[in-house]
Order: C-alpha cells, then sequence, then structure tokens
C-alpha cells in the first residue's frame, strides 16, 4: 500500500483497500499502486466524510430526487423505476490537462460530423470523390428524400452531439459510437451533478470542480440562434415522444431545466406553413423545435406515416424557413456504426485534419476486404448493425453466443455483409465504485456532450459515466450499466461558481400567469380533477354502505336504496337492485370489494386512480411534486390485497385510509397551487364531478319517499360530508325540506350542488375568450343558466312528494343531469380539444 | 403519340375535415420520351397554402394545405402530354448484366453515381436472397441485360396471377411475392427486388397505360387507371429502360409516365394527412384519351 493511501483514521476506511484488477487501467490508481495526483482531493474528501456519513448524504440526496419528483414510474409498469440507473456516490475523475486534450479531440469530432451532413444533404463531394461508398448513404434504410436539401448551407445540423468514449488498457481513450439524433443521458448527468454536490458540497465550495451549467446556456443559445425569426428569446418546444418513451424522465426534466414547453406531437399544429402550440388562449408560433423523437417520426406527411405521433406538414414548415428544428431532420443516419471505418478520411477530405481521437477499430462487412477479415476473427469481434434505425441497438458477441445463434449470425453476415459491422474488444478501464463490500472496481464508459453554435463548440466538462462489473454490458445499449457517476474535471485554478437555478434569472418576464398553458396540458387537468372528484365521491357512498352493513342494525330499505346509487354511479351490477336476481348472485358483502379494485369496470375506484395516475405521469411538468406523490400513494394503496377478500369492517379501514390521501389531494390543490388555468381546470373537474355525483345519489334516494326516510337522510348527510353541519343547526330533527336546502341550495355549504355550480359558473367566466367584450359565451351563459335553476328552487316545493314521488326534485335533477354534460361538451369543445390526432389518407391503386 | 389525360381524385367524408395537409405526385416530368405541354391543378375547396417544388428524384410535387372545414375534397389533374418510343438501336448490342452492374459498383460507369439511389434496400423493397434465388435462372453468365430482363419480366408475367383482391397499397412486397399474386405495384416491386439483389440498378415508374377498348366498343370514360412499371439501368449507351410486368413488355407510346423513385412509397399519386373527417370513401376515375393532330 502507498504512503498517499493509507488511512489516516486508522478505522479501516475500505476505499482503501481498493484492489484494481490487473488486466485493465485503473482511473483511480497507478500501475505501481499508487493514488493519481488527480483523485487525491476526492479521497481526502471521502476520508473526512467517513463510511455512516457517506452512506446517509448519498441516500438523502437519492431522496431528495425521488421527492422533487424527478424519478417517476410510466403508468404501465406498476412497480419499479424506469431509471436505467441508480448514482453511485464516488464520481470519475479527471485531471484538467487530460480532459483538455479529450474535449479538443471531442471538439473536432463535433465539427466532422455538422460538415459531414452538410455535405451528405448538401453537395455530396464525398460520394462524387468517391471518399464513401454510395451504401453507406443510399443503402441507409433511415433516408428520407425529403432530407435533401432541407436545411441551407448556413444553416447547423447538429446543436447537440454526443460521442461514447472508453479507455483502454495503455491508458489511450477511443471512441466506441456518436450520436447524432437527439442524445439521451443529459438529464442524469443534471441529476448526478445535483447528488454530488450535495454529498460533497466542501469540494465544490472551493471551487476545485469544472461547472456543468454554463454548458446549458450555450445549448439554450445554440438552439435559440437557430429560430428565423427573435433570436433573442424564441418560443422554444421540447419535442417528446410522450409518457411512454424511454427518454420521457428526461424530457420532461431537461424541459423544465431548461424552460422549453414540452410538447407533444397532438400539442402542435400547421397552419399556414408554421407550426403552432395549441393553447387555451389559441395557437402560438412555434421557432424552434428541439426534437426528442425520432427523424423518420416528426411527420406523417413526407417522412414515415407509420405513427401519427408527429406534426403533420412539419417538413414543409421548415423547407419554408419558417421553424427550425434541431437536430436537423436526417441527422441521426451518420450516427451508424457503418460511418466509423471511413472518419479518417472524410476528417482528411473535409476538414483537411487528421482525426484527433481514434476510433476503436471498426469493420464494415460491404467491404470485401473487410469481409474476409471479420470472417476469420469472428469470435474475437464485438458485431452490430451497421445502419442505426433503433435507438436501442445491442451488441452481439459471437464468442458468448450459444452455437446454434452464432452459426445462425454468420449465415446472416455471409448473406447479408452490408448490413453488419465488426469492433474490436476492448477491455475498458475501471473505477473505484461504493458496494456493500466497499469501493470496487468496475469497468467504465463515458458520454461527453457538445453543442454546436456558430463557430463555437462547448464540450461539456464531464459528461455521463456508465459503470458495471461486467465489461461487455457497457458495449450494449446507451441503458445498460448498472450505475452511472458524476464526472468531475478537476480545476488546476479555482472556477467561477455558476448557479445551477434558475438559468435565466435575469432575463425573466415577471407573470403571473399565462394563456399558453397547452390545450392537452389543460385537458389532463380537467380530467384529473374528475377522476379525484369521482373517486371520493364513490368512495364516500362505499364506506357508508359498509358501514351500513358492518351496524347492527341493519337496515335493509336504505341499504337496497344506497346499491342502487352504486348501481347508477357504474359501482356494481345493476342486477344487484332486482331482488329475484340478488338472490342469484354472489353475496354482496364480497361482491363490494372485489368491485371496488376491478379495473375492467369503468368507474371503479381502482379504475379512477389508474387514470388519475397515468395523467399525472402524462404531465408531470404541470403538477406540483406533492400532489403527484399523493396520487402515486394512493395508486400504490389502492389494491385488491392479497390473500382473503376483506371483511367490511377491514374494506371500511381501507376506505378511511383513502379519504385521508384524497384529503390531501384536495388540501394542496386548495394551498399550494397558484390560481393559473391549471388550477382553475383542475378545480373545474372537481366540481363538474361533485355536481354530477350529487345530483345522480339524489336521484337515486330521494326521488321515492319511503317509510325509512329519516335513516336514509342520515346516510345522505353523511356521504355528503355535512351531517354535523345539519346538526349544528337542526339537532337531530331528520326533514327532508332542510336536507335539500344544505345539499342543494346552500351556496356556503362547499358540498352543495349550488356551490359547485356557483364555482363552476366563477371558472368559465375568467377563461379566455377572444372577443372580450359584447354578449356572454355560449358556455357563461349555460353555467348561468344552471346555478340560476338551483337558485330558484323552493326545498319545500322540491320536498314534498305526491303519490310517494318528488315530482318537483325530479324535474330539477333532470334538468342537471341533462345540461351538466352539455356545459361539458361546450367547453371542452371551445378549450380543450383543438383537434384529435391526425389520420393518413387512403389511397386507390392501379 | 399526344395524350389528353384527366385524373380526378374525389375523397368524401361522414363528418367535416378541419385541417388537411397533402403532398401530389400527378404533375408529368419531361424526359427523353415525355414531353408534358400543360398540366393543370384543380382543388377544391381552395388550398390556404399551395407550393410547387422539385423532389430528390426530378419529380414534381405540388404540395398544399386546407384550413377550412370541408366534407369533400376533390383534386382534378388535366395534363397534356406527348411520348415517344424508346429508340434501341437495333444494330447495337446491349452489354452483359454482369458489365452493367461491375461498373457501377466499382463506380467507374459513366452514370454510377445517379444509378446509386436505385441500387440498394428502399421503404417497400428490401433486398434478399430469396429475390437473387428468384432472378437467377434469367441472368446466365453470357445474358445481355436487355435479354435478361425481358425474361424476368415474362417470368413474373406469366408465373404470377393478376388478382386485385389478394393485397391492398400497404401489401409488402414479400408477401406479394410468397402467395405469387398482386398487381401492378407488387409486381414492379418484386421485379425491382429481384433486379437490386442481383446489383442492377432499378427504379419504380408511376404513369398511365393507354387502353384500347374491344374491337367495335366505345372507350368508357373514367375507366382508365394509373399503372406502374420499372425502369432498368442498362449501361450507359442504352440508359434507363422502362419494362412493364404487368403487361411483359418494353414499354413504348403506351406508356406515360408521371414520376419515379425507389418504390411506390417515393411516388404516392396523392399523400398527407388530414384532421376529422369520420369515415371516408375515395373515388378515382382516370381517362387518357389520345388525341388525333389537327
Amino acid at each position: 500500500m502507498n504512503e498517499a493511501t493509507k488511512p489516516k483514521d486508522g478505522t479501516g476506511w475500505q476505499l482503501l483497500d481498493y484492489q484494481p484488477i490487473t488486466n485493465a487501467y485503473d482511473e483511480a490508481i497507478n500501475a505501481s499502486g499508487g493514488l493519481r495526483p488527480h483523485w487525491k482531493t476526492l479521497v481526502e474528501g471521502l476520508e473526512s466524510l467517513g463510511r455512516a456519513e457517506l452512506d446517509r448524504r448519498w441516500k438523502q440526496g437519492l431522496a431528495q430526487i425521488q421527492r422533487d419528483g424527478v424519478t417517476f414510474n410510466p403508468y404501465d409498469a406498476e412497480t419499479g423505476s424506469s431509471r436505467p440507473w441508480m448514482l453511485d456516490p464516488i464520481p470519475m475523475v479527471f485531471a484538467e490537462s487530460e480532459w483538455n486534450s479529450l474535449a479538443g479531440g471531442i471538439e473536432q469530432r463535433a465539427r466532422l460530423f455538422e460538415a459531414l451532413l452538410s455535405d451528405l444533404y448538401g453537395p455530396q463531394r464525398l460520394l462524387h470523390e468517391r471518399v464513401i461508398p454510395p451504401e453507406l448513404f443510399y443503402g441507409h434504410p433511415a433516408v428520407y428524400p425529403a432530407y435533401h436539401g432541407l436545411q441551407s448551407a448556413d444553416q447547423r445540423h447538429l446543436s447537440l452531439y454526443a460521442t461514447d468514449l472508453a479507455r483502454a488498457g495503455d491508458g489511450s481513450w477511443f471512441v466506441t459510437g456518436d450520436r447524432t439524433r437527439a442524445p439521451f443521458g443529459l438529464g442524469y448527468v443534471l441529476e448526478n451533478r445535483f447528488i454530488a454536490s450535495q454529498i460533497f458540497p466542501s469540494i465544490f465550495r472551493r471551487g476545485q470542480i469544472r461547472r456543468v451549467a454554463s454548458f446549458f446556456v450555450n445549448l439554450r443559445k445554440s438552439l435559440s440562434s437557430q429560430s428565423f425569426q427573435s433570436r433573442e428569446n424564441p418560443r422554444i418546444v421540447l419535442l417528446t415522444s410522450g409518457p411512454t418513451s424511454r427518454a420521457y424522465f428526461e424530457d420532461a426534466y431537461l424541459a423544465r431545466y431548461m424552460g422549453f414547453i414540452l410538447a407533444e406531437g397532438g400539442d402542435l399544429a400547421v397552419r399556414e406553413n408554421h407550426v403552432m402550440l395549441k393553447t387555451l388562449g389559441g395557437l402560438l408560433p412555434v421557432e424552434v423545435i428541439f426534437r426528442r423523437m425520432d427523424d423518420e417520426l416528426c411527420d406523417p406527411v413526407e417522412l414515415s406515416g407509420a405513427t401519427m405521433k408527429g406534426i403533420a406538414g412539419l417538413v414543409e414548415c421548415c423547407r419554408q424557413k419558417n421553424v427550425a428544428v434541431a437536430n436537423s431532420l436526417g441527422s441521426r443516419i451518420v450516427e451508424s456504426p457503418a460511418f466509423l471505418p471511413f472518419l479518417p478520411q472524410i476528417s482528411k477530405f473535409l476538414l483537411s485534419e487528421p482525426l484527433r481521437l481514434p476510433t476503436v477499430q471498426t469493420w464494415w462487412c460491404g467491404e470485401p476486404s473487410s469481409l474476409q477479415y471479420v470472417q476469420h476473427n469472428f469470435d474475437k469481434l464485438v458485431i452490430r448493425r451497421a445502419f442505426r434505425t433503433d435507438a436501442d441497438e445491442s451488441a452481439l458477441r459471437p464468442a458468448a453466443m450459444p452455437a446454434v445463434q452464432r452459426e445462425k449470425l454468420l449465415g446472416e453476415l455471409n448473406k447479408y455483409p452490408s448490413r453488419f459491422v465488426a469492433q474490436e474488444s476492448l477491455v475498458r478501464s475501471t473505477v473505484p465504485v461504493w458496494t456493500e463490500e466497499g469501493a470496487k472496481p468496475w469497468h467504465l464508459a463515458v458520454r461527453s456532450f457538445s453543442t454546436i453554435r456558430a463557430e463555437s463548440i462547448t464540450v461539456l466538462p464531464g459528461g455521463l459515466a456508465r459503470i458495471s462489473p461486467d465489461n461487455s454490458r457497457l458495449d450494449s445499449t446507451m441503458t445498460s450499466g448498472e450505475r452511472s457517476q458524476d464526472i468531475w474535471v478537476l480545476a488546476d485554478t479555482p472556477v467561477k461558481d455558476v448557479r445551477l437555478t434558475p438559468l435565466y434569472s435575469d432575463q425573466i418576464e415577471l407573470r403571473r400567469s399565462g394563456p399558453d398553458l397547452p390545450s392537452r396540458a389543460a385537458d389532463n387537468m380537467f380530467w384529473l380533477g374528475r377522476y379525484m372528484g369521482r373517486f371520493e365521491g364513490n368512495l364516500r357512498l362505499l364506506r357508508e354502505v359498509f358501514q351500513l352493513m358492518s351496524s347492527e342494525s341493519y337496515r335493509n330499505e336504505t341499504l337496497g336504496q344506497l346499491l342502487r346509487a352504486l348501481v347508477d354511479l357504474g359501482q356494481i351490477d345493476p342486477d344487484y337492485v332486482i331482488k329475484e336476481l340478488g338472490n342469484q348472485l354472489p353475496n354482496i358483502e364480497e361482491a363490494l370489494p372485489l368491485a371496488m379494485f376491478d379495473t375492467q369496470r369503468e368507474r371503479s375506484l381502482r379504475s379512477c386512480v389508474q387514470r388519475a395516475m397515468k395523467i399525472v405521469d402524462s404531465v408531470p411538468d404541470r403538477i406540483n411534486p406533492d400532489m403527484s406523490r399523493v396520487v402515486r400513494r394512493l395508486n400504490e394503496a389502492c389494491r385488491m390485497p392479497a390473500g382473503q377478500v376483506p371483511s367490511a369492517a377491514q374494506s371500511l379501514a381501507m376506505l378511511d385510509e383513502y379519504l385521508a390521501l384524497i384529503l390531501a389531494f384536495d388540501g394542496l390543490a386548495n394551498e399550494s397551487m397558484t390560481r393559473g388555468f391549471t388550477w382553475i381546470f383542475l378545480d373545474l373537474g372537481l366540481r363538474v364531478e361533485r355536481a354530477w355525483q350529487m345530483t345522480l345519489l339524489l336521484d337515486s334516494t330521494l326521488t321515492h319517499s319511503t317509510t325509512e326516510e329519516p335513516l336514509m337522510l342520515e346516510s345522505l348527510l353523511q356521504i355528503g360530508a355535512s351531517l354535523m353541519t345539519y346538526r349544528s343547526r337542526y339537532l337531530s330533527n331528520l326533514q327532508v325540506a332542510p336536507l335539500l336546502d344544505l345539499l342543494v341550495c346552500d351556496e356556503t355549504n362547499p358540498r352543495s350542488i349550488a356551490y359547485q355550480l356557483q364555482r363552476i359558473e366563477t371558472h368559465v367566466n375568467s377563461l379566455p375568450r377572444p372577443d372580450q367584450y359584447g354578449v356572454k359565451s355560449v358556455e357563461q351563459t349555460m353555467a348561468m343558466n344552471l346555478l340560476s335553476q338551483v337558485r330558484l328552487a323552493d326545498v319545500f316545493e322540491l320536498s314534498r312528494p305526491r303519490n310517494q314521488r318528488r315530482v318537483d326534485l325530479e324535474r330539477l335533477l333532470d334538468r342537471l343531469r341533462e345540461q351538466l354534460p352539455k356545459l361539458i361538451t361546450v367547453v371542452s369543445g371551445r378549450y380543450l380539444i383543438h383537434a384529435g390526432l391526425p389520420r393518413s389518407f387512403s389511397v386507390v391503386r392501379g | 403519340m399526344h395524350y389528353q389525360i384527366s385524373h380526378i381524385t374525389r375523397y368524401i367524408y361522414s363528418s367535416p375535415v378541419s385541417v388537411c395537409h397533402n403532398i401530389l405526385t400527378l404533375s408529368p416530368r419531361n424526359s427523353h420520351r415525355v414531353q408534358c405541354a400543360n398540366h393543370r391543378l384543380k382543388i377544391k375547396p381552395i388550398p390556404v397554402e399551395t407550393h410547387r417544388r422539385t423532389d430528390f428524384f426530378g419529380n414534381h410535387l405540388v404540395m398544399f394545405s386546407i384550413e377550412e372545414n370541408h366534407d369533400e375534397l376533390i383534386i382534378s389533374s388535366q395534363s397534356r402530354v406527348v411520348v415517344q418510343d424508346p429508340a434501341i438501336p437495333a444494330e447495337m448490342s446491349p452489354p452483359l448484366w454482369r458489365d452493367v452492374k461491375s461498373k457501377v459498383r466499382d463506380r467507374v460507369d459513366f452514370h454510377w453515381l445517379s444509378a446509386s439511389p436505385f441500387l440498394f434496400d428502399s421503404p417497400r423493397i428490401e433486398r434478399s436472397e430469396e429475390f437473387l434465388k428468384y432472378a437467377m435462372p434469367s441472368f446466365g453468365n453470357d445474358t445481355d441485360v436487355l435479354r435478361g430482363t425481358l425474361d424476368l419480366c415474362r417470368r413474373i408475367y406469366t408465373e404470377f396471377k393478376y388478382d386485385a383482391t389478394a393485397t391492398h397499397s400497404g401489401t409488402p412486397t414479400t408477401q406479394a411475392f410468397t402467395i405469387r399474386r398482386g398487381v401492378c405495384q407488387d409486381f414492379s416491386h418484386i421485379m425491382i427486388a429481384c433486379l437490386r439483389s442481383l446489383g442492377i440498378a432499378s427504379r419504380y415508374v408511376s404513369g398511365y397505360l393507354r387502353t384500347t377498348p374491344p374491337p367495335g366498343q366505345a372507350r368508357l370514360v373514367g375507366a382508365d387507371q394509373s399503372h406502374a412499371w420499372v425502369g432498368v439501368y442498362c449501361g450507359p449507351e442504352l440508359g434507363w429502360i422502362d419494362f412493364d410486368p404487368t403487361n411483359n413488355c418494353i414499354c413504348g407510346k403506351d406508356h406515360i409516365p408521371i414520376a419515379w423513385g425507389r418504390d411506390y412509397a417515393d411516388v404516392v399519386p396523392v399523400r398527407g394527412a388530414f384532421l376529422g373527417g369520420g369515415d371516408s370513401r375515395i373515388s378515382v376515375s382516370v381517362d387518357v384519351v389520345p388525341v388525333t393532330d389537327k
């Protein structure tokens, strides 16, 4: 053991037992066993923390990320996280001088790929002069003729470019691949840096680590500079493939961090050859699209019609120079491994420079001599598809494959050689990684990021480190590897502190709210409100039913009527309220808990919460993280317990737990949301649902008078959360008229129908209208009309039965049932559904 | 030969379409044997944006958008063209197919670069060993490129059954190949797949075919159809020659090309996307009328 690594506190600090493996270069320990000097700062930092404190800070950092709602589970994965890696607390460290020379090579490569794209979609000198074989371009399955000439010579192809690097045994760095489409990983860089700065605040305070924040400033400038209109502050949207895509977490995170609007294809529309963002206030022009979607999916008209996720007509808008797309459409093709063997001659031809950073040896089998080499050395090599069409393509190792599969691969390769490349297999360098048994050497893959603007290229100091105990796993996909690490470039001189957030504090205009809430986001908030409201209403009704079933005085008639309400609200099968059929069905006490969790039933508790969860996941940038956490917890809790069907008492306990969560959600909605359109639509959904539920409940329970009425009234007040108020006003004298006053007409009771309608009217009045003067809009008139019908109702008239029927009540409730959905349709039509998804023309052929 | 061509496409929607974006590949392009004297396009409702451009392959496209509610879209394309027979000099001996292939591959043929886009896989056509096996019997070691291609054309004509119900416009080429059935689009794709698997550059040509009514009967108005065939690169002297596998012939004055590309996907006559519309119905009426010189 070397002097520099000897324990100082005598506690047996585990990093010091760190033993690199023999056949790889180690980043921290040199060949003679000594600590490399640029790791000294970190090792000292670790020592001063001690094992327990390091663990504590690390877990705290991870938990904070979780709390911020940065990580999320996609709704289709009921358990587990969508994060590909966990962050390791130990960072990877670079000496500044070494990094600078590496960054010089990366910068050259960024310039090279920019020049390569300009040539391929422009003059094609590389083809004319026979520098590259034509199959590399024309044989690429992802090339669309529409890409050709789409960019003028003064436009950039790449705003963001990534290089994958590995260090070989002799200590030299090799490029293993390039990414030119929409490189993945920047969000993780930010997140890793955030946690690392929490673990080692003093090292960061001393200014010893090169900051990453300025890179994002440059990336933003690069995107802004692409705009054809205002280069100062253009409207930039980040185009995502949506919540089902693997990159969605990162898309949402980057959008929020950089202040871009997160948009799916459906949020954007083309009008008069301009791309417009659909918002509540109407259509707003978009100047720059930072796309995270595959090139060919961006426009179903001119590119692949396979999905309708993109923006119909986008390519023509680009051609007319009305919108800029970054990275350019078609940029993905050059990230194919088939280009790798040709890069040295491309560099000489286009840049008149030798390629500074070597690429790991690659053979494109489309060339006879390369094919021959690969056939003879098959088991020593890694085989990849020559043309990347899938973002997540894995590498194959013939030596590690079962004989049958190996033969099959070799057969494919002999038959269609140009579809394959082979690469040298590299033993990657190792870094210390924090494990249960202390620091252990794992293999390292580095992804670096560059952004290009005008003539200047910025390389992010550091990048994303992926690590794995298994060397070969890192060759596969970008998301492979067990963990990630922050990368530190240790500065020789203290760096200036650049704060991570806010990024643009000096440029932000003060605003209280804005109409540029995308219609889709408004639609999602409205439905979130409805699902949560529906969940609560049904829950309160179910709770009362279980209460009745488990109480001593089993009140048959009241229970029967509440079951009818459950039927009307879509909670159980209608057969339960038909006496003759009811007897043949399974016992209601067993069927009810099953129905609560039945995902086949559209309005069951489980279905409501599942949909709410789906919405929370699809608009993470709009929902307060605390609120999404409550929905997440509800989603976890509201499931059929394993084992036996819960008893009435058990069900009751579960419902109480859900109710507490719902109340937490309501509280957050009221106390921690600004009264902008996001809140208005959430509350509108909630109010509509409450009014609707109460209407249906009264309709199925009170329109026919019965002998057991007082008991029924008590149940209704319980469900309407108004029993206490009633008792404080009328003691225990239960009558229909005062109950109707409290649950229907009393605008001071937040549970009454009148209260909901009054809120709905206020919300509808505050929605943006193209014409702020003159007559009221249709929806305003409808909302006012609904409210006045309730206001004008006489509760004594309503409560009077004629032949055991309360005709006036029935009439009022019928009108509400009829008009409320109409109001929703009008509001949706104006504000929420600007349009559905586009479709393709069908064709007739000869 | 002079022709007056009318191609009317009509979409009828059960509920209004609010927006549509379209690309038309309906204007005839000029070539050594076709001159377009006049082309007129009428679109109803009148588009808010119309823009003409030439695509990567040199085809004339019209892009248009409609942004008003409509429940019917009519695209009427009227062309006047002059078509000549391909001039294949009788005294010329066509090159061997192997020589055509290797000269393009080795980038020594005068037109190697312009032939390159048509040598490899494309959205609808993937080269494969199966297509190569099918093509080989027509291309012996010493077969010239014309004879080989004509023989392949004849075999597709005889071994495949014309059956409009067996395939649709999205049927994969390999499937039509397996069931040995299809229409002009399928036969052309299959023939191109065979030729490219051999290493011969070939392209998909869309256009019209003049039909001759049975003797004694009048021409039926609107009964003609769009048609498709295959252009094959036959070396620098012969250049590109068109073959029609659906009718087993070298294309002559009856074949009127509109556009060409790597496969059908590059030259779809009407493509686009629309919002709304409910159920849609489409009807197409094509008339190819020979015009006698006055």
